[in-house]
């Protein structure tokens, strides 16, 4: 131990319960009695699924245009990655999220489950447009 | 001066790639993008004591990019590459600027630490969404855990460098 | 000390080298995944743009600026354009257009022909008088109707092409193209974002869809339908398609209320009222915008019986119709891409 050394890691708590607090702050943006996860590649929306009205478990698979590819799977209340062609599994590692604020991210496919507290509007839909 | 000079870079990154290949060997503790123990860390922290600035950036890119072609491609060059310089630059300026006045381990966390912040700065840019502002927390401390062992394992290889007489002079005690 | 020097001028230029190559490619996927939307008033319309690509901004403020070209040249509410300039020489003498104005007015002319003036370009004369979508919208005298309807006629509207000129040959005869131009501005929306190369483009002139390639994760385009009696935004269904045009016409979409009683925009030239169908709303998808556009309103007021037999004589078109007793009418290519969001609706599958 030097000098120094009390103060760097008073800083580096500091910067640890900060980081908690950040996490904190944003779970707080996140809350809701809904739980809608929404499925993200390159910031774009790929799709959205209320997590509370998933009757039966099903699979789903997001491809890529390069041939990468994850497949997700949905249950009641909780949302999985179960396969995917990256190369450290992290995000099959990962296993369920099940929480507001919870989510899986493949970095090598860009892609992103995130689950949102938010209450999804009634007639809110993943359209691009209405025409009439 | 300069082929020794070259050597020694040239030696620091082949070691670099060495642990680089028997980290990816160890099983991933926490099944979270960027918790790994960072073992090649402990070349570009040694490098830190010992290098010039340039020779310095040359070690961190060299060896990220060979470490990408092993794995990874190209978003994870542009993501490690990322974490790499952020990390370079924060222990350089504690070691010019307090290497007195700090141990390595603690060098090390604060490198681990940049390095992780980097890495999701990156990640935030690559997959654009803020969500994963949710990892801060669980990278820091991982951070914290990792930067202290290999800064312990780093200051044992700079004190045996010197013991050894490869060391003459260096930036800041250990 | 010389070599020292090269080592470090080599090795600051290899770091410059890394580190630009680095920023330009992070740059490139950037610009690779760019989106880029803009909304504006125009044509009479919300407009509403979405282009991704790297050029989408530019791509985006192209098509804009053909819109407002467009605008200038066939709204007959501007004392300027073409369309104005025809309708105030009515009876007098030829006026000269431009190449796109005489186009969709020769393809007005071409529907005005298959729906036996059903869908009628000189329809202007009735529309003022209405006034629906104005704050002047009144129910007209029945002396007043009948003393437009003669103007109503779509054989007195002459062109000429080679001299590119349109004479309208009875004084106080008037041009409307509210009926097609926005699907004229639409297609060319999409022919400037094919040309331009971007990935993909979602235009939405008020309700005139052009879709143009694809989304950038490769799924199909949703588009919803409006459900023509519920308020604005409730959908009727949804229907996923690759590149092309949907269009959808409905009772619903300009109208006021006099004495209690409804009364919408699309009016029937024959008899200059609202037009009784027993439609609530039409949806035309095909390559050509224009067409869907001229077609959703020729089928509306023609009816469930006269509509689908003059889809049927035409080719390449796919239609959904929403009957007044809540059937829906799905054309066979459709079947598959349409999922309701409705329950009241039940589509009927004796079509």
């Amino acid at each position: 131990m030097r000098r120094g050394d009390r103060w760097a890691i008073a800083a580096i708590m500091a910067l640890l319960v900060l980081s908690f607090g950040v996490r904190a702050l944003f779970a707080y943006f996140q809350r809701g009695a809904g739980m809608t996860a929404v499925i993200s590649q390159d910031g774009m929306v790929y799709r959205r699924i209320d997590l509370l009205k998933v009757a039966e478990p099903y699979e789903f698979k997001v491809v890529a245009r390069d041939g990468a590819y994850n497949i997700i799977r949905v249950e009641p209340g909780r949302i999985r990655v179960i396969e995917a062609n990256c190369p450290e599994q992290i995000d099959v590692l990962q296993g369920w999220i099940s929480r507001p604020g919870q989510s899986i991210i493949c970095l090598p496919h860009r892609l992103v489950i995130i689950i949102q507290g938010r209450e999804t509007e009634e007639d809110e839909e993943d359209i691009d447009g209405i025409s009439g | 001066m300069f082929a020794k000079r070259l050597m020694l870079i040239s030696v620091l990154i082949s070691l670099a790639m060495a642990l680089h290949a028997v980290e990816r060997l160890l099983p991933v503790p926490v099944p979270m993008p960027g918790v790994k123990l960072g073992l090649a860390n402990t070349v570009t922290l040694v490098g830190v004591y010992i290098l010039a600035l340039p020779e310095l950036v040359l070690l961190v890119v060299a060896r990220t990019f060979l470490g990408s072609l092993f794995g990874g491609g190209m978003s994870a060059f542009f993501f490690s590459i990322s974490g790499g310089l952020l990390s370079l630059v924060a222990m350089l300026l504690l070691v010019r600027l307090a290497g007195r006045f700090l141990s390595v381990p603690t060098i090390s966390m604060a490198g681990a630490i940049f390095h992780n912040l980097g890495q999701l700065l990156a990640a935030a840019l690559i997959v654009r969404t803020l969500g994963i502002i949710f990892y801060l927390p669980v990278l820091m401390l991982s951070a914290i855990v990792t930067g202290l062992a290999t800064g312990i394992a780093s200051r044992g290889a700079l004190i045996f460098l010197r013991r050894a007489g490869y060391i003459r002079n260096s930036y800041g005690s250990f | 000390m010389r070599r020292r020097a090269l080592l470090l001028t080599l090795t600051g230029a290899g770091i410059v080298v890394t580190l630009v190559a680095c920023v330009l490619w992070a740059y490139w996927r950037h610009l690779d995944n760019q989106v880029y939307s803009q909304t504006a008033f125009l044509m009479g319309t919300s407009v509403e743009l979405r282009v991704y690509g790297r050029n989408a901004q530019t791509a985006a403020a192209r098509v804009f600026d053909r819109l407002r070209e467009i605008e200038a040249k066939m709204s007959a509410n501007l004392p300027t354009s073409e369309i104005s300039q025809v309708n105030a020489a009515a009876g007098q003498e030829w006026v000269r257009v431009s190449p796109d104005t005489l186009v969709v007015v020769k393809r007005a002319l071409a529907y005005a022909d298959l729906t036996d003036g059903r869908f009628n370009p000189a329809i202007g004369p009735l529309v003022a008088l209405w006034g629906i979508g104005t704050e002047r919208a009144r129910v007209p005298l029945p002396a007043e109707i009948a003393q437009r309807l003669p103007l109503v006629d779509a054989n007195s509207v002459l062109i000429d092409e080679t001299r590119t000129s349109v004479y309208l040959t009875k004084p106080g005869m008037s041009l409307d193209l509210g009926g097609i131009a926005k699907g004229y501005g639409a297609d060319e929306a999409a022919r400037i974002l094919r040309e331009l190369k971007v990935k993909g483009a979602f235009v939405n002139l008020g309700g005139n869809v052009y879709a143009v390639g694809s989304k950038p994760d490769g799924t199909p385009w949703r588009i919803g339908i409006q459900d023509p009696v519920q308020p604005r935004g409730a959908l009727l269904g949804v229907v996923e398609t690759g590149e092309g045009s949907l269009v959808t016409s409905g009772a619903y979409e300009r109208c006021f209320v006099e004495d209690g009683r409804r009364y919408h925009h699309i009016l029937d030239p024959r008899d200059g009222y609202p037009a009784e169908s027993d439609i609530l709303s039409v949806t035309i998808v095909a390559a050509s915008s224009t067409d869907c556009d001229a077609l959703s309103t020729s089928v509306f007021i023609l009816g469930t019986e006269a509509g689908l037999a003059l889809i049927e004589r035409l080719e390449g078109f796919e239609t959904i119709l929403v009957t007044k007793d809540k059937r829906v009418l799905v054309s066979s290519g459709l079947k598959e891409r349409l999922q309701l969001r409705n329950e009241e609706y039940e589509i009927d599958e004796t079509r």
